[in-house]
């Protein structure tokens, strides 16, 4: 499911004039400390085409989320976009003005928040939540009568797997997967390009998890529209996305199709945290990450992943696999020099200096 | 329950060895009272012993809601069973004199979920680890508190350098967490009850905190009753499982049985939606519509109202727990006619730690 194909039913509405639905690049986010600008999204960019299913990954303080709430201009004080473009359907979104971009939030992107407990109004009925959504988007004037809003709501209720009967309820009767459920109906109600979904099943459990994700999936290839998924659950991630982008310390570290990624890391850093997965197969193949995520404020010097790195560092493990790849790398560069990302093959974008050499 | 304290009433043992810890029929339930409405069977009939010798390390897996949280809190005495009871060395923990509470207290220790809610953001990590070093009078001087503190810090990986005289704010989750551990092993327990230890930190740092507690374990002999949602890190570093459902011990035994080879309904459920790490391995797309809501039955086995297999005597009476293999059991009448006996105690099809 990487291609723009769309079957005939649902691409009605779409304007294909550009394979790319959204187009980051170099965007900075940085949050404006009395220490300093602290670089908490720094020179990300990336493509994501259309009804693509994307994979964010990071640990805490990798700047994922700063990231995906920038690309919604949801981000908080004293976070600032310092610069860098965003477009959604070839529409500049951090050129447009605050009504325009609230206007394009939930109709072109929408988003769908983590633990969904918080984010329903706990005093009005499900039906008036997503009625709320699809009000605030539409002129008054073409606002459809109560009896089609009605049947629009019951509609969206049975497209996430929820009875017609919900539409009464109020939050706090609701399971949370429930919860989450109508999150998806409140995110899909104006068929969106893009949905952002942030850590949507951290609260639930494995079969919850499995059942929301899924319908995730349907609800996104019904309506052709392109997901960022972030999280930092990598078994979510191979599940679900077509593509992944790796975050660390603030940069796109790498980015490629989900099983290139999977069964040929790149970054070193990619390359650990696969290994580092554990399984139900294989007891005992449980190993970390040595050392801890930098500081942002002041982060290490060259690129920032270097004091961690098995490269670098030369750690054993990893010197049969990358014996080639290392010996040519200067690693002089690794310490002065942060790497940019680079397209070393089709659609397989990394930073890192053993890549560099020839460009 | 009778309430005398003697010896005479000490639990037989189960496998040979004696207990630390056992848990006879013991359920907690809550609500109910004058009201007669809205009872919640938390945990529903559990026996289980923790030898003193080889106790390994026991995974207790289950949703939300399944009573893992409360079993733990049973086995640390922070609360009292509705039915049953529990022996600490023999004696009812219910019944314990001032200085047998206090071993206890020392001996079983809770690591809990979330490091940022125990410290107290004004005390330095100082505080937080000489607190139970006079507590309990570990040390007969300041410089001995303090290098027993600093081996501590070391047995989980910790240096002192990095830890001490700092206040919680400045150190990592993963550190925090690390902490916490530390300041159980202080106290040398026999058993630590870590209720999700690694749900709040990043998986780079799990398999460093699950690895310092798995030493305590291999090292130092300590039990480590280990609560989880997470199937997967419950594999890779216990001995043995309990899975949970609602109240009810759906299937225990060796890890490595319960988890390849799931023979209860529930726990096939669970195992097919851990998300595999695999973009080839993909999840069954069957399910995507099906809302798990259903309320539960009162009678009978919990899992009926969402069981493909069930069948009428399933609503009408709980299934024992079945004997299905050595060292695996599961609570579930498909296995009835398989079955070689019931199995009372759940360590029964524990496997023996090495």
């Amino acid at each position: 499911m990487t291609t723009a194909e769309v079957s005939p039913t649902a691409a009605v509405n779409v304007d294909i004039h550009s394979e790319n639905v959204l187009e980051v690049e170099n965007l900075k986010v940085y949050y404006d400390t009395d220490a300093g600008h602290v670089k908490a999204v720094d020179d990300v960019s990336f493509t994501l085409k259309r009804g693509e299913r994307m994979g964010l990954v990071g640990e805490s303080g990798s700047g994922k989320t700063t990231m995906a709430m920038a690309l919604m201009r949801l981000h908080k004080p004293p976070a600032i976009i310092a610069g860098g473009t965003v477009r959604l359907d070839g529409l500049s979104l951090l050129d447009l003005n605050e009504e325009e971009m609230r206007q394009t939030r939930l109709r072109d992107i929408a988003l769908v928040p983590q633990g969904a407990m918080n984010s329903l109004n706990p005093v009005y009925r499900v039906r008036d939540q997503i009625i709320d959504g699809i009000k605030h988007h539409t002129d008054n004037d073409k606002m459809p009568n109560k009896a089609m809003v009605n049947e629009r709501v019951i509609e969206l209720l049975n497209s996430v797997g929820l009875d017609s009967n919900v539409a009464d309820m109020y939050p706090h009767e609701l399971s949370g997967g429930m919860k989450q459920r109508v999150a998806l109906a409140i995110a899909t109600s104006l068929r969106p390009k893009m949905i952002l979904a942030d850590e949507p099943t951290s609260a639930l459990d494995v079969v919850v998890q499995r059942q929301i994700m899924l319908t995730l999936e349907q609800l996104q290839q019904e309506m052709q529209a392109s997901v960022l998924l972030v999280g930092h659950d990598m078994g979510l991630m191979a599940q679900f996305a077509d593509v992944l982008g790796v975050m660390y310390a603030g940069h796109l570290v790498e980015f490629a199709p989900i099983k290139e990624i999977f069964e040929d890391p790149k970054h070193p850093y990619t390359k650990k945290l696969i290994s580092s997965l554990p399984d139900i197969e294989v007891k005992g193949q449980f190993t970390g990450i040595d050392g801890l995520p930098p500081t942002l404020v002041v982060p290490p010097p060259g690129c920032r992943f270097h004091p961690r790195c098995p490269i670098y560092n030369n750690d054993e493990d990893f010197r049969g696999e990358f014996a080639d790849l290392r010996n040519g790398l200067n690693t002089d560069l690794c310490t002065t020099v942060d790497p940019h990302l680079n397209e070393i093959e089709t659609r397989r974008w990394v930073a890192c200096h053993m890549y560099e050499r020839g460009s | 329950m009778a309430t005398q304290t003697a010896d005479a009433l000490a639990p037989s043992s189960t496998n040979g060895t004696d207990n630390v810890l056992e848990l006879r029929n013991v359920s907690k339930v809550f609500g109910g009272g004058l009201l007669r409405r809205n009872i919640t069977v938390a945990v529903d009939d559990v026996s289980l012993g923790i030898p003193r010798e080889n106790p390994g390390i026991i995974a207790v897996a289950g949703e939300s809601g399944s009573g893992k949280t409360t079993l733990a809190r049973l086995m640390l005495g922070i609360i009292p069973p509705t039915e049953g009871a529990i022996y600490f060395n023999g004696h009812d923990i219910a019944s314990l004199n001032r200085s047998e509470k206090r071993e206890f207290r020392r001996e079983v220790q809770p690591i809990m979920q979330d490091p940022f809610e125990v410290y107290n953001p004004f005390y330095k990590v100082d505080h937080v680890m000489m607190a139970p070093v006079q507590n309990f009078g570990l040390a007969r001087s300041k410089s001995e508190a303090r290098d027993l503190v600093v081996e501590s810090l070391e047995t989980v990986g910790l240096r002192h350098q990095e830890t001490l005289g700092r206040f919680p704010h400045q150190l990592s989750g993963g550190q925090r967490q690390r902490i916490m551990v530390a300041r159980a092993l202080l106290l040398k327990p026999r058993i630590i009850v870590a209720d999700e230890p690694v749900s709040m930190v990043d998986a780079s740092l799990r398999a460093t905190i699950l690895g310092s507690i798995d030493l305590l374990n291999k090292e130092l002999g300590i039990a480590v009753i280990y609560i989880t949602h997470d199937l997967t890190t419950a594999f890779q570093i216990s001995d043995n499982i309990i899975v949970m459902y609602q109240g009810s011990v759906v299937e225990t035994g060796r890890v490595e049985d319960v988890i390849q080879a799931p023979q209860h309904p529930y726990t096939q459920l669970l195992v097919e939606s851990i998300p595999r790490p695999n973009p080839s391995e993909r999840w069954g797309r069957d399910m995507a519509s099906q809302e798990t809501g259903g309320a539960s039955n009162e009678v009978g086995c919990r899992f009926a109202p969402r069981c493909p297999y069930v069948m009428a005597e399933c609503t009408d009476e709980m299934p024992p727990l079945y004997r299905v293999g050595d060292m695996q059991a599961a609570l579930c009448y498909l296995h009835r006619d398989t079955a070689t006996g019931n199995v009372q105690s759940i360590s029964d099809v524990f496997k023996a730690s090495v």
